[in-house]
């Protein structure tokens, strides 16, 4: 997911960030669990003030969008009611044992389909 | 009628007394060698020195440009160009290292000196081989530009490897690990097994082909994070295609290393194979050399089927396919 600063918007970009993580989320480009830049990285790549990103992260927060889980980073916090938030977990942590294990992601589905089915 | 009369050298030498003395002998092939490494560092010092010229650096950015099949906008020309020229200098600089290293390693004509056995070929092509990958790789890796654009964008979550190599790639250089650190191994084991081997270039080759196995196993374990590393650590910032040919020259990184590994593997296992066949043979040297003989042939074919196979595929394309399609210079 590519993230788009216009330095000549009206708007400003800490929002122009908040609005375009706010939407991938919204659209499932970014699942639950995965993992955000940091502050600073994010900042860096787009040439801001790390204020300025650290301040889109905060709004993401407290809108529920993303966590930030302590020195481990920013998150994408599990959205929807309980049921579907301990569905979004259970398929980050499925993707990433099947990626341990060595399965490419198409693999990974064929078994989905499959427990689906079965 | 003309009678010609041929005589072999030998004997034209032993009759006029033309004999030619080892140290003179030797002599000119030291002198020989010397002229040819002196103007082979000349040539790189002058590519060197043309990284700063503008016209050959133009020459470098199309070719690039045309290898990896993406259009090159007006907006990151000059930054794109310093970069690629970075690269080129320390693919360079690398191949200078890499001769100096070599010549180093060497024996000199009069004195022996620490003799790697069986190692020791793979040590000098391989050597190389690796200055001129590894330099490509630092000076690609070194440096990064701001290009200045209205607009400036970022990935929210890296590429993986499989993003920025092509399969056939990834898969020539984890069959490369596996046989460098495999096959070292069970030459070694085997030569314990044994008790050692009479011959000195066996005893002494086992062990460091082992080590050297063992290293490019390592580096390609490490692959997977030195991704995610380049990938987060963008080379050019800026707008999309400053992010583009980011990917591009992260890709072309990566690739080099993997031709490294692979490069490596394959000729650390290759001699360890005759390694093996020379300590299996002992007292048959007949029977020794048709195994290292067919070993060398068959291996040699697979090396050769499996570069084609890779080159076939234009692997260096990869980036554009997947992650650039729209800026493709020739449609696929």
């Amino acid at each position: 997911m590519i993230v788009t600063v216009d330095g000549s918007a009206s708007t400003p970009p800490y929002e122009q960030i908040r609005v375009q993580v706010r939407d991938a989320v919204a659209e499932g480009q970014l699942a639950a669990g995965a993992k955000l830049p940091t502050v600073r990285a994010l900042a860096d790549e787009l040439g801001l003030a790390v204020n300025t990103v650290a301040r889109a992260y905060r709004e993401l927060e407290t809108d529920g969008i993303i966590e930030t889980r302590g020195r481990a980073g920013s998150f994408v916090a599990p959205q929807g009611d309980a049921g579907q938030q301990q569905a979004q977990v259970a398929a980050r942590e499925f993707v990433e044992r099947a990626r341990r294990l060595g399965l490419d992601d198409a693999s990974a589905l064929d078994l989905v389909r499959a427990a689906q089915r079965g | 009628m003309v009678t010609v009369q041929t005589r072999d050298a030998s004997e034209v030498f032993a009759q006029e007394g033309i004999w030619i003395p080892t140290e003179v002998f030797f002599g000119s092939l030291a002198g020989a060698l010397v002229v040819g490494v002196l103007t082979f560092v000349a040539l790189t010092v002058w590519q060197l020195v043309t990284t700063w010229h503008d016209a050959p650096r133009e020459k470098l950015v199309n070719k690039l440009a045309l290898q990896v099949n993406m259009t090159v906008s007006d907006e990151i020309r000059e930054a794109l160009t310093d970069q690629v020229a970075m690269r080129e200098r320390g693919r360079l600089v690398g191949n200078i290292i890499a001769l100096l290293v070599l010549l180093a390693l060497s024996p000199p004509v009069t004195t022996g000196v620490a003799n790697l056995g069986l190692a020791a070929a793979p040590i000098a092509v391989g050597l190389c081989f690796a200055g001129i990958q590894l330099g490509a790789f630092i000076g690609g890796a070194m440096g990064r530009r701001t290009v200045a654009t209205k607009e400036s964008v970022a990935r929210l979550q890296p590429l993986g490897l499989a993003d920025y190599v092509h399969p056939h790639e990834r898969r020539m250089a984890l069959v490369a690990a596996i046989v460098a650190v495999s096959i070292p191994t069970l030459a070694l084991v085997a030569l314990s097994a044994l008790g050692g081997s009479p011959l000195a270039e066996v005893a002494v080759g086992a062990p460091v082909l082992a080590a050297t196995g063992l290293a490019v196993g390592a580096v390609y374990l490490a692959l997977p994070a030195i991704a995610k590393r380049l990938s987060a650590r963008r080379i050019l910032r800026g707008g999309t295609d400053a992010l583009a040919w980011s990917d591009a020259l992260t890709g072309r990184a990566l690739s080099d290393l993997h031709w490294l590994i692979a490069f490596w593997g394959g000729l650390v296992a290759f001699v360890s194979l005759q390694t093996l066949g020379l300590a299996l043979s002992t007292g048959a040297p007949d029977q020794a050399a048709v195994t290292i003989n067919i070993v060398s042939y068959v291996a040699l074919g697979i090396v050769l089927a499996t570069i084609l196979i890779v080159v076939i595929q234009s692997p260096e394309r990869h980036v554009q396919r997947t992650l650039w399609p729209e800026l493709a210079i020739v449609a696929e």
